[in-house]
């Protein structure tokens, strides 16, 4: 099935076809580098498998920026290239110089009919040494039935063992036990503070400006750092750089819009991607008041341009605004989101070495506005990060790759400031601004041992320095200051080194059996202070100080992959212990918002977590999926909490199903259909009662030693493409979903208070939410 | 913060159920309650109790027999007398702001303490009836005062709605108000007030540690964080608190 040639824009520079010239520099070695490209779109592919069969075929994946460099003697040779759901294709080429190409790959989708018979081998779950490590399919995403329609990119990855929910329709996942804040969220290489809408329930990723989606759990490569728990590494869609193009959707509680084309062909684009939801709408439907307007919506807009000025340099700026509005008539207004740019610079220095050059800016805030009586406060925090960072890929033959770099953060944060509209409301406690610098150094070596053994390790080298201007305090055991120190500006008030060393291995029995070794140790330097039990838009982060010391997380994982019947089933079972220290937690009745003296609210402790993860996937075929199970444990433990025993943390759930079915029935219709079940969380509920303050008030006697109800879930989704008109460019199609499709009512919640029937006792309640939730969204593009 | 998490839940309760539902809980053994209160405007009362499992009635055991003492500052001593079964109280003791108040109380040989200032009196300038919107339209009654200059003053509200006593704790501090002209209305979305209601609010100026009890029951009611016992300010492990503080009441009725 040689479908067509697949350098539709094959650029190959001081090419010379003679084979002469070959065989008079036949001991040189030449390299051949290039950029993988969606033939169609002109968007480059991240994470395409580019193989040069020499002798020993040389096999190399692009970069995050679809780059990618192998090296052979001269001579004439066979070059594959393949990436996940493209048509893989083949050339042959001449060697005779350093060449450069760029590879265009046509989507499987556009050549439904045909059948696909891969040139090269599946197995990449196989070889590649990174454990932990999971690509996200964008298209498969797309088909996964969600809650109200509104497809997400985090919780497609709650789907996949190692990673929980945080909750009931909650965006918030927990990675092998450890905290929602514990998980490096990166867009297009910006961290993004509060990756989640309308207090967790969407995440602030419009899946229709998403490229690429890589998540770790473990075994992160030394280019990342200052997370516990997990990486999710989010790259934008560079835009359709061969004509313009609009797509979008219509959906019952959201819309988007979607523009992506060309600046100037084949050399620069731009895609500009928005949404809106207006759940608000049903809100007022419900109780409109007229004066108690109730607002409540987002929107968020991504913005993405990127220019190749010659052939060896590229740059790329991006945007990601989102912000989301609540309202309760006059009495309580709030706003809050993310900001984030990213402006980078590509550039190749010879054909070995791949630079790049980031300036990152990241914001994160609130802002609250309280009407009390006739005062009005305004509350206003903020977490700004301006980052400039350094990174190189240096391709040292076909078997080593050695990426280093480096990068220097400014984090300002100015927790809850807040003021009064009339002078005589009074005046607030200052709360003070903290300021910090948080520089890396890293280094990673990527290295094909042998046929069967690759190995990827590397060190990082991390700081954190927090910096006056600011009164500093020492804080007693039981968290009441003992002494207060006033730094001048730029001051080092305490500094935290850490090394990082990072290193996974895999061995290769055959092609389609291997086992991986991974260990690593990561800090975090910014901690998330939070003591409610859900995400807040009030989050409140601090840097290390000189009371928070860094967390650390070190993680150790063995893994046993197999592929069976050709590659088209993938098995993998993953077991792993992870140790943290100086994990964060809060004193009873914890003042959290406009204290200034929070840090005497914290309790410092360490946890342990460990499980086994197993996975069993079907790659090809019309019914695709997979099912995936973890048995786990994490636990915590704090001097002040019941004595300073073990005790389950809130997301340790012992058992963990996840079953993913996707089936096409025709290039009309498709359907998806997901299960899930997990032991409940652990949970602290009452042991008995007494009475104080004139009420019932519930006696509690030991942390998290409770569990909520199994939960269990059937989501169900259906897609229809309109049947295809080639007069016409516009296509569509429906996506009908059920959410909680046999309607089980999973708790939410469970409360206890007095009996409303009979006063003499005391009554558990169960909050239950979404249960049976329909959605129909009408997708678009011309 | 509160409103911010009623919003949520009304949000929420878009399509969420709720229902009563049977729950296997340990049984705690029984844990010694104390209660006490010194006064600026009435005597000194200390109720000391157990607790009870969750499945039993709301009948909490009167521990009797116990030695009830109150000394304060000036080196003056009080007893406390059993005046009904597990209610001690003397008449003579009434408060004094600035004064601090030690309570000591001996049950079945064990010794509990406490200790608690009474802070000055800030006067209750006025209770009125507002109107606010939460979810819907909502009649509240409102408090108005003076915040003393100075940072640490701290204020808790107990509603009395037709003589039964409101179990929502309504408590402020200055934090973010010291020196203000303040007023401020008691929202309670659970209590709908109507034309005719008699509401009474007694107002009391506490010290930090009541008030971070105070909180903690607060923060119970809300359930937004990890439910965990209020911090007492007794020693030994008792529950429960000890507060010396002014009260100032105040009663309308509802137009």
């Amino acid at each position: 099935m040689q479908i067509r040639k697949l350098f539709t824009a094959l650029m190959c520079l001081g090419v010379a076809f003679g084979p002469t010239n070959a065989q008079a520099q036949v001991n040189q070695r030449y390299s051949i580098s290039g950029t993988v490209k969606d033939a169609a779109t002109g968007e480059t592919l991240i994470g395409a498998t580019v193989t040069l069969y020499t002798k020993k075929p040389a096999t190399v994946v692009s970069n995050a920026y679809g780059f990618f460099s192998v090296a052979a003697a001269a001579g004439q040779y066979r070059l594959t290239v393949s990436h996940l759901g493209y048509q893989p294709d083949t050339a042959t080429i001449v060697l005779v110089s350093d060449t450069n190409l760029v590879v265009g790959l046509y989507s499987k989708k556009a050549q439904l009919q045909e059948v696909v018979i891969t040139t090269n081998k599946k197995n990449d779950n196989i070889a590649k040494p990174l454990m932990g490590a999971e690509k996200l399919d964008m298209a498969q995403v797309n088909k996964l039935p969600v809650l109200f329609g509104e497809r997400d990119v985090l919780k497609s990855i709650q789907l996949m063992p190692g990673f929980k929910s945080a909750g009931e329709g909650n965006s918030g996942f927990n990675v092998r036990g450890g905290g929602t804040d514990q998980n490096l969220i990166l867009l297009d290489e910006a961290p993004v503070y509060n990756a989640s809408h309308l207090l967790g329930f969407f995440s602030t990723f419009n899946s229709d400006a998403i490229k690429d989606v890589t998540v770790y759990k473990g075994g992160m490569p030394a280019q990342y750092g200052g997370r516990l728990s997990s990486v999710v590494d989010i790259k934008m869609k560079d835009g359709n750089n061969k004509g313009i193009n609009v797509s979008g959707g219509l959906g019952l509680i959201a819309s988007r819009i979607n523009v992506e084309g060309p600046i100037v062909k084949d050399k620069g684009s731009f895609i500009v991607s928005g949404r809106r939801t207006y759940a608000d709408v049903f809100l007022s439907a419900i109780k409109d008041t007229g004066q108690g307007k109730q607002t409540l919506y987002f929107y968020d807009v991504n913005l993405k341009a990127n220019y190749r000025l010659g052939k060896k340099d590229r740059i790329f700026l991006s945007g990601y605004l989102g912000r989301d509005v609540l309202g309760l008539g006059e009495l309580f207004n709030a706003d809050w989101g993310n900001k984030t740019a990213t402006l980078r610079w590509n550039h190749v220095f010879r054909s070995k070495l791949f630079s790049n050059t980031s300036i990152i800016y990241s914001n994160y805030s609130y802002q609250i506005k309280v009407k009390s009586g006739d005062e009005k406060f305004r509350v206003f925090s903020k977490i700004e990060d301006v980052n400039l960072k350094q990174d190189f890929d240096w391709y040292l033959g076909n078997r080593s790759k050695i990426k280093w770099g480096g990068n220097f953060i400014r984090h300002v944060m100015a927790p809850g400031t807040v003021k009064a509209e009339r002078a005589s409301a009074g005046t607030s406690k200052a709360v003070q601004n903290r300021y910090s610098i948080e520089p890396a150094l890293y280094v990673s070596h990527e290295w094909k041992a042998s046929e069967r053994l690759q190995l990827v390790y590397g060190l990082r080298l991390s700081n954190i320095t927090v910096n006056g201007p600011g009164v500093f305090y020492k804080y007693d055991n039981n968290g009441k200051v003992t002494d207060s120190l006033r730094y001048a500006k730029g001051k080092a008030v305490a500094s935290y080194w850490n090394l990082e060393p990072r290193f996974s291995a895999s061995y290769q029995f055959n092609t389609a059996t291997s086992i991986k070794l991974s260990y690593n140790r990561n800090v975090q330097n910014l901690h998330l202070l939070n003591n409610a039990t859900a995400s807040q838009p009030t989050d409140l982060w601090l840097p290390s100080t000189n009371n928070i010391k860094p967390e650390i997380a070190d993680q150790i994982a063995l893994g046993f992959y197999k592929n069976v019947a050709g590659d088209q089933y993938e098995f993998s079972a993953e077991t792993y212990y992870k140790a943290m220290q100086n994990q964060i937690d809060y004193r009873n009745a914890a003042e959290v918002f406009g204290n200034d003296n929070i840090e005497g609210e914290l309790l410092y402790g360490s946890g342990r977590a460990y499980g086994i993860e197993l996975m069993l996937k079907k790659k090809t075929g019309k019914l695709t999926g997979w099912l995936g199970y973890t048995l786990s444990r994490v636990e915590k433990k704090f001097a002040e909490i019941d004595n300073g025993k073990y005790f389950p943390a809130r997301q340790d759930r012992t058992h963990d199903i996840s079953i993913v079915g996707m089936y096409e029935l025709n290039n009309r219709w498709n359907f998806s259909a997901t299960w899930v079940y997990n032991t409940g969380n652990a949970v602290t509920f009452p042991s008995g009662k007494y009475f104080a303050n004139g009420q019932t008030v519930f006696l509690y006697t030991e942390r998290n030693g409770y569990r909520m109800p199994a939960y269990h879930r059937l989501d169900i989704a259906a897609t229809l493409e309109a049947k295809k008109n080639n007069r016409r460019r516009l296509q569509s199609s429906w996506t009908f979903g059920l959410y909680n499709a046999y309607g089980r009512e999973n708790a939410f919640s469970i409360t206890f208070r007095d009996s409303k029937s009979d006063p003499t006792k005391t009554e558990a309640v169960r909050t239950a939410l979404f249960k049976f939730i329909p959605s129909v969204t009408w997708n678009f593009k011309f | 913060m509160k409103q911010f998490v009623i919003m949520a839940l009304a949000a929420l309760a878009m399509s969420s159920c709720t229902k009563v539902i049977d729950i296997d809980l340990n049984n705690a053994a029984p844990k010694l309650v104390i209660e006490g209160a010194v006064r600026n405007d009435g005597p000194a009362k200390v109720s000391i109790s157990r607790s009870v499992v969750f499945s039993g009635n709301n009948t909490y055991p009167a521990v009797t027999g116990a030695t009830v003492q109150v000394s304060d500052d000036a080196g003056n001593s009080y007893t406390l007398a059993e005046t009904q079964p597990g209610i001690y109280t003397n008449a003579l003791l009434v408060g004094q702001p600035g004064r601090a108040y030690t309570l000591r109380a001996s049950v079945e040989g064990k010794t509990y303490t406490a200790q608690s200032a009474m802070p000055q009196q800030v006067p209750f300038i006025d209770m009125y009836q507002d109107t606010v919107f939460v979810s819907e339209k909502l009649i509240v009654t409102a408090v108005h005062f003076i915040d003393p200059v100075g940072f640490g003053n701290h204020y808790h509200f107990v509603q009395t709605v037709n003589g039964k006593r409101n179990k929502t704790v309504f408590i402020t501090d200055d934090t973010f108000q010291d020196g203000g002209d303040i007023d401020e209305p008691l929202i309670d979305e659970d209590m709908k007030l109507k034309v005719g209601d008699v509401v009474s609010i007694e107002m009391q100026t506490i010290d930090k540690a009541v008030y971070r009890y105070l909180r903690g029951l607060e923060d119970l009611q809300l359930e937004v964080s990890v439910p965990a016992n209020p911090e007492s300010n007794i020693s030994n492990g008792a529950l429960g608190f000890f507060s010396a503080h002014t009260a100032q009441t105040k009663t309308i009725v509802i137009q």
